[in-house]
């Protein structure tokens, strides 16, 4: 017996959204609501519910990840987290953005297609070519 | 023996029963898991009942209780053992051991499938003292019964070497008791927890020692706890035994990276191993000699809170 993740069997899941690449400012970061979120002394682990995947955020990526609510975008967080760290803006937009890219190819974000995921199929149009 | 019984994929209705068997064992309750095992040759069917003793006993079965068929044919078949759950046949084989491990694995694997909505089942092994739990979780192959076995030396008791059952609403460890499944590699290091097998049995057990921890001490068989040290063990022969402190987050993602069913339990099932590693210290463990990684873990044990961060 293995402890393991559940394997649909099926492939790439198919999703649509934006390639992490293109998140900046105007984004507005949401953690998938299939994400479950447990922090432990300033470090958090999450446990995606559909794949099983298991990802450790450092202590600066566990306070911002709290503010990817679907609430705001990008350049509105920053201006709150600046001040809280204490630091520049345009330094901390850059390392939110970051972070905001790398939670994207992980699978972690609403509207945005994970790494191991397929864009979702094109729409026919409507003459059905 | 006979050498007319067919054994199909599927059994058809009330064939197994028209078997001539020798033996049935009692009911037995291993977690959310009962059944009983049925055999051609008595011999073969006493030993079970012994040897699944460590299981609750029970006088019957809450639901349907599922059985285990043990067929033996002729010497002369070419598949002379076969090995059924109810009517679904699980394993054919001329070599006795084989079918046996079957037995022993698909036991595992119930125990995993009928329990897992209750429990979160954790790859480690675990045993107590006074009420208060170890949790060694750990792949396959990194010693975890062999150092559980240890721990029974230093007056630990046995909670499991194989699945360890977390309880997610009141955090307690409740024991899986199968017996100790020692492979050859430990013998040597344990030569206390070699099992007695009748002479009738022996060519049915030859790869791995099925050990009652009772051999130890008839006081061996643990109680549900709750847990108050993780330590996840890795054998490497050779090397210097020490203990490395885990960080909360490091303990949590080996907890997760070791569970049959945490994506079951989702978000409750990771909010109750972080409550789970919240009330324990955390350690990395290299095995490279058992008595002195049983010495460090009971010097850890002892010296842990008996409510970390109380």
């Amino acid at each position: 017996m293995k402890p393991g993740r559940p394997d649909n069997g099926h492939g790439p899941a198919r999703r649509a959204g934006i390639d992490p690449d293109e998140i900046d400012g105007a984004f507005v970061p949401e953690l998938r609501s299939s994400i479950a979120s447990v922090e432990l002394h300033g470090e958090a682990v999450l446990l995606d519910e559909v794949t099983g995947s298991l990802h450790v955020l450092n202590a600066m990526a566990t306070l911002v990840h709290t503010c990817f609510d679907g609430a705001g975008t990008i350049d509105e967080l920053v201006v709150d987290l600046a001040e809280a760290f204490g630091e520049d803006v345009d330094t901390v937009r850059e390392d939110v953005v970051a972070l905001a890219r790398d939670l994207g190819r992980q699978g972690l974000l609403d509207g945005v297609i994970g790494e191991n995921e397929l864009p979702a199929e094109p729409v026919g149009d409507e003459d059905g070519t | 023996m006979s050498s007319y019984i067919r054994t199909p994929p599927r059994m058809p209705a009330g064939r197994l029963d028209a078997v001539p068997w020798a033996y049935r064992t009692r009911w037995f309750r291993a977690l959310e898991h009962e059944f009983s095992v049925r055999t051609m040759d008595p011999e073969l069917g006493a030993y079970f009942d012994e040897l699944f003793a460590t299981f609750d006993v029970v006088a019957e079965p809450r639901d349907q209780g599922r059985v285990y068929s043990v067929i033996e044919r002729s010497p002369r078949s070419r598949t002379r053992f076969g090995l059924y759950f109810d009517r679904e046949r699980i394993s054919i084989a001329n070599n006795a051991d084989l079918v046996i491990g079957y037995l022993f694995w698909h036991i595992n694997r119930q125990v995993v499938e009928t329990s897992g909505s209750r429990y979160v089942l954790l790859h480690a092994a675990a045993a107590e003292r006074d009420g208060a739990a170890v949790i060694l979780p750990a792949r396959m192959e990194s010693g975890k019964t062999t150092t559980v076995s240890g721990l029974l030396r230093a007056g630990f008791r046995y909670l499991t070497d194989e699945a360890t059952a977390v309880d997610p609403d009141t955090l307690m460890i409740e024991p899986y008791r199968k017996t100790l499944s020692i492979d050859p590699g430990s013998w040597s290091v344990l030569p206390e927890l070699r099992p007695h097998v009748p002479d009738a049995v022996a060519h049915y057990v030859r790869s791995q020692w099925h050990s009652d921890p009772r051999i130890v001490d008839p006081d061996a068989l643990g109680s549900p706890a709750r847990a108050r040290l993780i330590v996840s063990p890795r054998y490497e022969s050779g090397a210097t035994t020490e203990l490395e402190p885990l960080r909360p987050v490091q303990a949590l993602l080996t907890l997760a990276e070791n569970s049959f069913n945490l994506v079951d339990h989702g978000r409750r099932g990771l909010q109750a191993l972080a409550d789970v590693v919240e009330g324990c210290e955390c350690y990395r463990l290299t095995v490279g000699d058992l008595d002195d990684a049983v010495a460090l873990i009971s010097d850890v044990f002892d010296r842990a809170p008996a409510e970390v961060g109380a």
